[in-house]
């Protein structure tokens, strides 16, 4: 009995290592440069009398709003950070915001490296552009991870291995892309993880792949209150400072002390009851360090942090905003960025073959690297989502065919050089050889493999179907829709019916590499996938495959059947529109060669 | 592992819903006016009769000539009017602007050289244009350096109605770099003859 006591009084005394607390509070600044990608002249009307003059005060150009967006939301949040030593929190941002900083506010910039040089502040940064890559190719987005580390080694900002991305974006393929290019902690979005596997208890951090993973910003509370976890803030940076409002509306996108102050006494408050005020990635280090293991996240499907409300990345991908959809185009905005990527490979392709043969175009590489860039703001994911106006749908157009004007320009040059009236650049292989032309186009046939429903009110359609190959058997599906009227015929949506259990695709950046995941293992009603390969599975040993330079809309999976949909509810009434889908019977690996054959690593007649 | 619970902390959670309605309700309180304005007068409804560019064949330049015009909008608060004669897929063009820029004269009739480039995998066009000329004043973003002026407009197949953009570069027949100026472009595209 006496030795009993002794024990209880012990353990009062001296609790277990095991179980001393250790409690952070982690805040993730999402800041984003092109928050209104253009400007926002063209959001309301031009004044016509005095009495609308106060519409004026939306007159304001990119440049204008990028700089109010530094000083009026930014620079209040490194001075508040600057004013208490202690704390750190992580911010992210695009590299091209870096480089507006380094022109227009350098003193801004000055501030930021030193809260970053100080360790306070954990420099995040995935893309060099607010892009929504993950319906693009990995290829796109190495290069602009170049152009992104190029901007912060040129302005002495060291780069975290902590990754967040614009809209939450998130995709198991990162996994192997982060190892590449030195990140190691992924911060996977609360509400993106519980679309798919429901309300959870989280845990301290998860594997992901060769790196780790968080789920912000869900709480923690692990082991009895051994690791305590709140996210004070996961949010546009840009609201903080502003009492919540954003650069949509000048009026009251204004730095309000008093709302950085509320935020400073709670910090505060949570500094008295013993959270460390931390970054995210000097938080796992320090789970690491005490031997925590990481759990299984279970399987997990790529898309945005807000998949209820914006019905996963359908938003930026066919789906329309609430406001200014009539203004929408999402798949003359995503396409025309996936046929840039063709013409930007292969003019790269053309350019090393004249650099190998010593007949090197006149500024080949810092041409090349002008069209990289332009498409990366081209790909920004606010010109299709979430209520995009005008000005920002033609921003993603107007940057892109620039890409494309670029490269373009480039493999005329690279013909003419050659002496070849026409070329198969073959991206793939390496290869540029000359011909005569595209083939002759495939015979038609009767009917596919599939029957396909098709739905668009307001609209004909006419299908053709053509036969490409037979081992294994590759047919092309070209539906043509002609031009439509009112508002019911801006949606289209073509079913391709499926039997398949398994979810069979490739993620964003994991091109090469298909999955299958069973649908059992989710607990979403319907889920969109970007596809930036096009291809996924309907059947056992049949794929469908769409030609994203004619549709990039989402594919929409169901758990209860196989059916892939893809839909677009922006496509502009008044104009005709072709889509284009492949059917490959054959095996996954057939499936992923077709698809990267025509979508990633295009064989091209120019 | 060990036992969990989660705490709740739902303050200031990253929200595009939360954003939406915050849109929503802004919108709704200070533009109401001119909501009707927005939706109608700002919409991408036109009517695109579409002349597609033809399907050529062998081409021997200048055995051929299609001429087109495009009225075009220009960055919302500008407009202007393009013409472009084609021979073959080589291109000449003109293009004015009526209240300019600081990187653009107002009225000024700007001509230039350019592609008509085809993509025969998916048969849409863009159609691209390049001009150099001097800067209407030194007070701009070039300088009293010359401007070189490249037209990019996006076709997807079957439609006229062309999107793009009008990219300012600093320098002359400086077709590349860090654009001064990216300016969206957008109309339909006539044949007129």
């Amino acid at each position: 009995m006496g030795l009993c006591l002794l024990w209880v009084l012990l353990f009062a005394a001296f609790p277990l290592e095991a179980s001393e607390q250790h409690k952070y509070a982690l805040s993730l600044f999402h800041f984003n440069i092109q928050y209104v990608a253009g400007g926002l002249i063209g959001l309301l009307p031009e004044p016509r009398n005095p009495l609308e003059n106060w519409m004026r005060l939306w007159d304001l150009s990119a440049e204008e709003v990028e700089d109010r967006i530094v000083r009026e939301s930014f620079e209040p949040v490194l001075d508040l950070y600057a004013s208490h030593p202690t704390w750190g929190a992580s911010i992210e941002l695009q590299g091209y915001f870096i480089e507006v900083l380094a022109e227009r506010h350098p003193d801004v910039l000055e501030k930021l490296r030193d809260l970053v040089l100080a360790g306070q502040i954990e420099m995040v940064s995935f893309h060099y552009s607010d892009q929504l890559f993950i319906a693009y190719s990995s290829l796109d987005l190495e290069r602009s991870q170049e152009l992104n580390r190029e901007v912060f080694e040129t302005y002495g900002i060291p780069l975290s291995g902590t990754v967040f991305c614009q809209e939450g974006q998130a995709s198991p393929g990162m996994a192997s892309f982060m190892e590449a290019h030195g990140y190691n902690v992924l911060v996977w979005p609360t509400n993106l993880y519980k679309y798919q596997h429901g309300q959870q208890a989280y845990q301290p951090y998860y594997a992901f792949g060769p790196a780790h993973m968080v789920i912000g910003s869900g709480s923690v509370f692990y082991n009895e209150g051994e690791i305590q976890v709140i996210w004070p803030f996961l949010d546009d940076g840009e609201t903080l400072a502003t009492n919540d409002c954003d650069p949509y509306f000048p009026f009251c996108f204004v730095h309000d002390p008093a709302a950085v102050e509320t935020y400073e006494k709670e910090i505060e408050s949570y500094e008295a009851q013993g959270f460390a005020i931390s970054t995210v990635g000097r938080y796992v280090e320090e789970v690491i360090s005490l031997g925590i293991e990481p759990s299984d996240p279970g399987p997990l499907l790529e898309g945005t942090w807000q998949p209820d409300s914006t019905d996963g990345v359908f938003r930026w991908l066919g789906g329309p905003g609430l406001f200014f959809f009539r203004q929408e185009r999402d798949n003359h905005v995503r396409s025309l960025a996936a046929a840039a990527h063709r013409d930007l490979v292969a003019a790269e392709t053309l350019a090393q073959t004249l650099e190998r043969e010593g007949r090197p175009i006149s500024r080949t590489r810092d041409r090349l690297t002008a069209a990289w860039r332009l498409l990366a703001l081209a790909q920004v994911s606010d010109a299709t989502g979430i209520n995009p106006f005008r000005g920002e749908v033609e921003y993603g157009i107007a940057h892109a065919a620039e890409a494309l004007r670029i490269a373009r320009d480039l493999i005329e040059e690279g013909k003419d050089a050659l002496g070849y009236q026409s070329v198969l650049i073959d991206t793939r292989e390496g290869s540029v050889r000359s011909c005569t032309g595209p083939p002759a186009d495939p015979e038609s046939v009767e009917s596919g493999p599939v029957s396909i429903r098709v739905d668009a009110p307001g609209r004909t359609f006419t299908q053709r179907w053509q036969r490409l190959s037979t081992s294994p058997l590759v047919v092309r599906l070209e539906i043509a829709f002609s031009q439509g009227s009112g508002d019911e015929s801006r949606r289209i949506r073509v079913t391709f019916p499926g039997t398949s259990q398994e979810i069979r695709y490739c993620p964003a950046l994991q091109e090469e590499t298909p999955v299958s995941y069973s649908r059992a293992d989710f607990v979403w009603d319907h889920f969109v996938l970007p596809l930036p390969n096009g291809m996924i599975g309907l059947d056992e040993g049949r794929f469908v495959i769409k030609d994203t330079a004619a549709v990039h809309v989402g594919a929409i999976i169901y758990p209860d059947r196989g059916d892939v949909d893809f839909a677009d509810h922006t496509q502009q009434p008044n104009e005709p529109v072709t889509w284009v889908f492949y059917i490959v019977e054959g095996s996954p690996g057939e499936a992923v060669r077709t698809a990267n054959s025509l979508n990633i690593w295009p064989a091209l007649y120019r | 592992m060990g036992g969990t619970k989660a705490l709740q902390c739902d303050k200031r959670r990253a929200s595009a819903a939360r954003r939406t309605w915050r849109f929503a309700a802004r919108l709704v309180s200070s533009v109401l006016c001119c909501a009707s304005l927005i939706l109608g007068g700002c919409s991408g409804d036109h009517a695109a009769q579409p002349p597609e560019p033809k399907e050529e064949g062998p081409c021997t330049p200048g055995s051929h000539y299609d001429f087109y015009r495009m009225d075009f909008g220009l960055d919302y608060r500008d407009s202007g009017t393009l013409r472009l004669s084609a021979t073959c897929d080589e291109l000449e063009g003109t293009f004015s602007v009526i209240r300019g820029n600081t990187l653009l004269a107002a009225g000024h009739t700007y001509s230039g050289k350019g592609r008509r480039y085809r993509f025969p995998e998916t048969g849409d066009v863009l159609y691209t244009l390049k001009v150099s000329a001097p800067p209407p004043s030194d007070q701009g973003p070039c300088g009293e350096s010359e401007i070189s002026l490249s037209l990019s407009l996006s076709g997807k197949k079957g439609s006229s109605y062309l999107v793009g953009g009008l990219t300012a570069y600093c320098g002359k027949d400086t077709y590349y770099g860090r654009p001064a100026r990216v300016m969206r472009v957008s109309g339909t595209l006539e044949q007129e003859r």
